[in-house]
C-alpha cells in the first residue's frame, strides 16, 4: 500500500534535483521538513552529514539508503529545524516535548529542585545560548541524527547530564568520606593474586561476547537489578536471570580449565578459584569491636 | 542467582576501559535502548558499554525515566502474565454465569423423555477455569437431551499450566440413529488434526475459521452452539485462544506462553540450544499438540522474537526486520522485505498480530507499527 505524501513546492524542487539520490526526495517528503522551513538542500546536507558520521568511508550505496531510510525523518527535520532558528519547529517541539523533558528529569533526578535545574538546563543548550562566529545560534539539537527517537535521545541526553554533575559532586564530597572511613579501607583491596588464576580469568574473560560481558558487569559491577538488565537489553527477566546463570556457570568452567592448563590439578584449581582470600567478605570493624566487647 | 568470584569482578572492571572520545553519543544510545541499531553497531555498542560504567549508568537512567519503562519486548510478556491473572480474578465470575446459562439452558431444551442416564465425564484437565468445564458439561447435557452423539474434542495446549480454558471443538456425527447415554463414550481427546481449510459451513460469530470445527446441520446443533457461543463469549480474552487468533507471539524462551495454532501445528518461539555465547530466539513447531518440538531452520543469522498463524499462513520476525512468511503452514518459507516508498523495516519484530487475516500487523521493538493487507507485499508504516 502506497503511503499518500502531499507534494509541496519544496518537494518539487527536491524532485527535480539531480544532484541527489532520488529517494531523498520522498524523504523530504515524509518528514515535513517544508512544514518545518527546513529546505530540501538542508534537509539533504543532514542525510549526508549523518551518513558520514556513522558509515565507513566506502560505504556502498545500498548501505547509505539502508541508513537514510531507517532515520526518524520527521524528529530529524523537526530538530534541526528547530537547531536553525525555525519558529513553527520550536513550537511544534515545545508543545510534543517540554512536558515528557521535565518528567524524564524528574524521574532521572529523584529530587524537584534538581529535576527542574536539570531540565532548565538542558533546555538551554536545546535552544542554543551560544552563538557561532556568523551570529547564529549552536543549539544541541543541531546533534541529533534521527538513530533513535527524538524522546529517547532527549532522555539520553538527561542522563548523561545528571551523571556528569553527580560524578563532579562526588569527587567533591568522595575525600571527605575517605577521610572519614579511615585508612583502613584503603588497606583493604590490594591482595596480590596468584598470576595464574589472573591469567585464565582474563582468558576467559577474552572469549566472553559483547553482551555476555554487558550483562555480567551490570549485574555484578553495577548491581543493577534483572529486571533493569532486561529493559536495558529490551529482553524478559527471565530470559537474563537464565543468561546470567549460564554465563557464570561456563566462565567457572572455562577458568578452572585454563588453571589445569597453567599445570594446577584440578583440586588446586578448585581451591584456587573458590578461596580466593578476596571473596571473604569479613566486616573488620566488627569483628573488633565484638573481640573488644 | 550464583556468584562471581571477586577476582572475576575486578578482572571485569579492569577490562581496557574505553578512551573518553570513544563513548557513543546519545543518539547511538538511545537507538540501542529502542533496538534500532543495525547488527554490527549494536555488538559494537554493547563492546563499549561492557567496559564504560558511566556509558551504562547513562543508559540505565535514560531507560528508567520512561514512564512506561517496559519496552515492547518485555511488555509483551509481561502483559501475558497480567493477563494470566487477570483471567483467574474472573474464573470465578464466569463459572458463576455458566451455571447460570446451563440451568436456563436446561430448562429451554428438556426434552420430553427425559434422558436415560446423563454422565458427564469431565476431561482429565490441565488447570482450567471451571466456565470452561461447567461449559463443556452444558454442550454435553445439550447433546444428550437432543438425542444426538456428539462428540467434544479438546486441542490441548502446549502447556498445561496454560490459563483459561482450553479451545473446544463440537463435532457431530451425523446421523446418530440411537442415543448414546454414555456420554463419556462421546468423549475423546484427540491429538490435534492437519490444518483445515476455512470451514464454510457453521461458524460460530465471530467468525473464526480454524478455531471451531463446528460441523453440523444448523438447526439440529443450534442448542448446542448456543451454549458453545455463550462459553466462548464468556471465555476470558487472549489467551492464545482468542478467536480467529491462531496463534500469539512470545518472546524468546516461555515454552509454557507459547502459541497455539488453531488447528494441527502450533508454533513457538524459544531460547536456541547452543551455548551462551551465541544466544537467540529461534522458531519451533509441534505437530502433537504440544508434547514435542521441532526447530524450524529458518535462518542462522535471525534471532527469532515473534511467531503468528492464521489458517495456513505462518509469519515470524526477529532482529534486523526479518520477517519470513510461509503460506503452507511452515512446509515452505519465504524472506519478506517489509518496506513502503519511504521507509524499511530495519528493527526488530517483536510482535505479529495475524487476529485479523486480512490486516496483518507488526510491532517493532522501537515501537514501530506496519500493516499489511495481504501479510506478504503490500505494507504501510502507521
Amino acid at each position: 500500500m502506497k503511503q499518500a505524501v502531499e507534494v509541496g513546492a519544496s518537494t518539487r524542487v527536491a524532485l527535480e534535483d539531480r544532484r541527489f539520490p532520488a529517494y531523498f526526495a520522498v524523504l523530504y517528503a515524509t518528514s515535513c521538513g517544508e512544514k518545518y522551513g527546513l529546505s530540501f538542500q538542508d534537509f539533504a546536507a543532514i542525510l549526508e552529514e549523518v551518513a558520514r558520521q556513522y558509515l565507513p568511508p566506502g560505504a556502498t550505496p545500498v548501505e547509505t539508503a539502508e541508513l537514510h531510510r531507517s532515520l526518524r525523518h520527521e524528529e530529524l527535520a523537526l530538530a534541526r529545524a528547530c537547531a536553525s532558528g525555525s519558529e513553527a519547529a520550536w513550537e511544534c517541539f515545545l508543545n510534543r516535548y517540554r512536558q515528557k523533558l521535565y518528567g524524564a528529569a524528574g524521574a532521572i533526578a529523584r529530587e524537584e529542585s534538581a529535576a527542574r535545574e536539570l531540565a532548565d538546563s538542558l533546555y538551554t543548550d536545546l535552544f542554543g545560548t551560544r552563538q557561532s562566529e556568523d551570529g547564529r545560534r549552536i543549539s544541541k539539537l543541531a546533534s541529533y541524527t534521527g538513530r533513535g527517537s527524538l524522546e529517547g535521545w532527549l532522555r539520553t541526553v538527561l542522563a548523561q547530564e545528571y551523571i556528569n554533575r553527580y560524578r563532579s559532586q562526588r569527587r567533591l564530597v568522595s575525600f571527605d568520606d575517605q577521610v572519614q572511613a579511615g585508612p583502613q579501607c584503603e588497606a583493604s583491596t590490594e591482595v596480590p593474586a596468584d598470576p595464574r588464576l589472573e591469567a585464565a580469568v582474563d582468558a576467559a574473560l577474552v572469549n566472553l561476547g559483547a553482551e555476555e560481558k554487558l550483562i555480567l558487569a551490570s549485574y555484578y559491577l553495577d548491581g543493577r537489578t534483572l529486571a533493569e538488565i532486561a529493559r536495558m537489553l529490551g529482553v524478559h527477566e527471565s530470559t537474563i536471570s537464565r543468561r546470567v546463570e549460564r554465563i557464570t556457570a561456563s566462565l567457572r568452567k572455562r577458568i578452572l580449565r585454563g588453571l589445569r592448563e597453567r599445570g594446577m590439578d584440578a583440586r588446586a584449581a578448585e581451591a584456587a578459584l573458590g578461596a580466593d582470600v578476596r571473596d571473604l567478605t569479613l566486616d573488620v570493624r566488627a569483628r573488633l569491636q565484638e573481640k573488644n566487647g | 542467582m550464583a556468584q562471581l568470584p571477586k577476582i572475576v569482578r575486578q578482572r571485569l572492571a579492569q577490562q581496557a576501559p574505553a578512551g573518553s572520545a570513544d563513548h557513543p553519543d546519545a543518539n547511538l544510545l538511545a537507538a540501542f535502548a529502542e533496538n534500532a541499531l543495525l547488527e554490527r553497531e549494536r555488538a559494537a555498542v554493547s563492546a563499549h558499554l561492557a567496559q564504560c560504567a558511566d556509558c551504562r549508568g547513562s543508559l540505565a537512567l535514560a531507560i528508567a525515566s520512561q514512564p512506561e519503562v517496559e519496552p515492547a519486548a518485555v511488555r509483551a510478556t509481561t502483559v501475558g502474565k497480567r493477563r494470566w491473572l487477570a483471567e483467574w480474578r474472573w474464573a470465578g465470575v464466569a463459572a458463576a454465569a455458566c451455571c447460570i446459562i446451563a440451568v436456563a439452558l436446561q430448562y429451554q431444551v428438556q426434552s420430553p423423555q427425559p434422558p436415560a442416564v446423563e454422565k458427564t465425564k469431565q476431561l482429565a484437565a490441565p488447570p482450567m477455569a471451571a466456565a470452561a468445564k461447567t461449559g463443556l458439561a452444558v454442550v454435553l447435557r445439550q447433546q444428550v437431551a437432543g438425542a444426538r452423539k456428539t462428540k467434544v474434542e479438546r486441542v490441548k495446549p502446549a502447556e498445561p499450566v496454560l490459563p483459561g480454558p482450553s479451545l473446544l471443538a463440537v463435532q457431530e456425527q451425523l446421523p446418530p440413529p440411537t442415543l448414546d447415554t454414555s456420554s463419556s463414550a462421546a468423549l475423546t481427546v484427540r491429538p490435534v488434526e492437519p490444518p483445515a481449510p476455512p470451514a464454510p459451513a457453521t461458524t460460530l460469530s465471530p467468525p473464526a475459521p480454524e478455531a471451531q470445527a463446528f460441523r453440523s446441520e444448523p438447526a439440529e446443533a443450534e442448542q448446542a452452539k448456543k451454549g458453545l457461543a455463550a462459553l466462548q463469549a464468556l471465555r476470558p480474552r487472549a489467551s492464545g485462544f482468542a478467536q480467529g487468533m491462531v496463534s500469539r507471539t512470545q518472546v524468546v524462551p516461555a515454552r509454557s506462553k507459547s502459541a497455539l495454532s488453531s488447528a494441527s501445528v502450533l508454533w513457538s518461539i524459544n531460547a536456541s540450544p547452543a551455548t551462551a555465547e551465541n544466544l537467540r530466539g529461534v522458531v519451533e513447531r509441534s505437530m502433537d499438540a504440544g508434547k514435542t518440538w521441532e526447530v524450524v531452520p529458518l535462518s542462522g543469522s535471525v534471532s527469532f522474537r515473534a511467531v503468528a498463524s492464521a489458517g495456513s499462513n505462518v509469519w515470524a520476525g526477529g532482529t534486523g526486520g526479518a520477517l519470513f512468511h510461509s503460506a503452507d503452514a511452515g512446509a515452505h518459507w519465504e524472506r519478506i522485505t517489509v518496506s513502503d516508498e519511504s521507509a524499511r523495516l530495519t528493527g526488530t519484530i517483536i510482535n505479529i498480530d495475524a487476529a485479523n487475516p486480512s490486516l496483518i500487523k507488526i510491532t517493532t521493538s522501537s515501537g514501530e507499527r506496519w500493516t499489511s493487507p495481504d501479510g506478504v507485499r503490500r505494507w504501510t508504516r502507521e
